[in-house]
């Protein structure tokens, strides 16, 4: 009798393996399981959050869409302060390469502490060069315009070119100035 | 493979077909997902740049218009040779000064490195020192603007003569706007200080030149 009882087996197929292999696939189970659930879950935070970022997506291209318009209704505000802001830079820059009128200026300057007996006679400003010519019958009066040039510094640089004297003329003095 | 194995199939199915899905999809949606934040990030600066924009075209609003016309005046578009002469011969009789020999020539037919072009402008002034002193003054307080570049004096029969050469400058408009998704600042208190500076600049006697009328057909006289 015990030999044709030998191939019947009356267990569940899962404990077919006996006690250990019934284990292991409980645990294959539970893990294929939670795996399942994990992976429901995931799929599920992923696509909601697909969506929800997808909808912001959409209500801030919206939004740009109408910033856009809104900035284009503008385009002639804006061509008028590109315009402002190009030609403002050069006038800056032509402001500050006015030599000329500077130089002009401080001859103006000499030109005012001169008394009634200097008198001015020609003053030449180019690019490089900046000179006044004064001619004078006293040389104290002279003196006395260099002594008031020591007492201010208005002057990068002012330079007495010549000074002459004749009998007839009296002094005559070309000074640069910078 | 014998039959004991059997059960396991399904589960170890389920556990890598989730594997790979989990992979698979897993990594699709982290993609997606990082590349929706990204869009979301750049789209987000987009409209920081726009609303600036916004907020500095709608701040300007109607003064730009006063501020164009002003740094027009100063450097027009087009050869302002009648404007410019028009300009010193005002200023020179609002002085008393008699103004000879006035001639202007464009200095090159290309424009200097700032894209400008330039206006030479000769002319000899007779009169005072002390009206040629405010006459320079005027000159450079007065638009189109202008760069002194030579003045000769010389006292003849007690009368200052003066030879002067000056330039003054034109550009065309310009042609393009910064693209829409750049930031854009406003003035800054320098800008508007200049632009202070120039709006109080003496503007020129004639601001519009008259067009100039195409030619007609004459109309015959004799046709009754």
């Amino acid at each position: 009798m015990a030999g044709t009882n030998k191939g019947i087996n009356l267990l569940p197929p899962d404990l077919a393996g006996g006690v250990g292999g019934g284990k292991l696939l409980f645990v294959a189970r539970s893990l294929a399981f939670s795996l399942s659930a994990a992976l429901i879950v995931l799929l599920t935070f992923g696509i909601v959050g697909m969506y929800l970022m997808n909808r912001q997506l959409t209500l801030l291209s919206d939004k740009q869409t109408e910033l856009k318009q809104a900035v284009r209704s503008l385009e002639k505000t804006e061509s008028g302060m590109v315009l402002t802001r190009d030609r403002l830079a050069k006038v800056k820059k032509i402001i500050a390469n006015r030599k000329i009128e500077d130089r002009f200026d401080k001859q103006q300057l000499i030109v005012g502490y001169t008394r009634d007996n200097i008198r001015f006679r020609e003053s030449l400003l180019q690019d490089t060069e900046s000179s006044i010519t004064f001619e004078s019958d006293s040389s104290l009066a002279v003196s006395d315009l260099f002594d008031s040039f020591f007492a201010n510094d208005n002057f990068e640089r002012l330079i007495l070119n010549s000074l002459q004297f004749s009998p007839f003329l009296g002094y005559r003095f070309e000074l640069s100035v910078f | 493979m014998p039959m004991k194995y059997k059960p396991f199939f399904l589960p170890l199915g389920v556990v890598v077909f989730i594997l790979v899905v989990g992979i698979v999809g897993g990594r699709y949606l982290v993609g997606e997902l990082l590349r929706s934040r990204a869009k979301i990030t750049n789209v987000n600066s987009n409209l920081d740049v726009l609303e600036g924009r916004l907020a500095v075209l709608r701040g300007l609003g109607q003064t730009v218009e006063t501020f164009q016309n002003d740094v027009l005046y100063a450097v027009p578009v087009s050869n302002p040779s009648l404007l410019v002469s028009a300009q010193i011969k005002s200023i020179a009789e609002a002085h008393g000064l008699e103004v000879n020999d006035l001639k202007s020539n464009v200095s090159s037919l290309e424009s200097n490195r700032d894209g400008l072009s330039e206006l030479t402008v000769r002319f000899t002034l007779a009169g005072g020192r002390e009206e040629i002193s405010q006459f320079v003054e005027d000159v450079t307080n007065s638009t189109p603007i202008t760069q002194f570049r030579g003045i000769e004096m010389s006292v003849i029969n007690d009368n200052i003569v003066v030879g002067v050469e000056l330039v003054t400058f034109w550009e065309p408009l310009p042609s393009e706007l910064p693209s829409i998704d750049e930031p854009i600042e406003n003035l800054t208190p320098e800008e508007l200080s200049l632009l202070q500076q120039i709006s109080a600049f003496t503007k020129p006697v004639i601001t519009e030149l008259p067009e100039a009328q195409n030619p007609r057909e004459r109309v015959d006289p004799f046709t009754l």
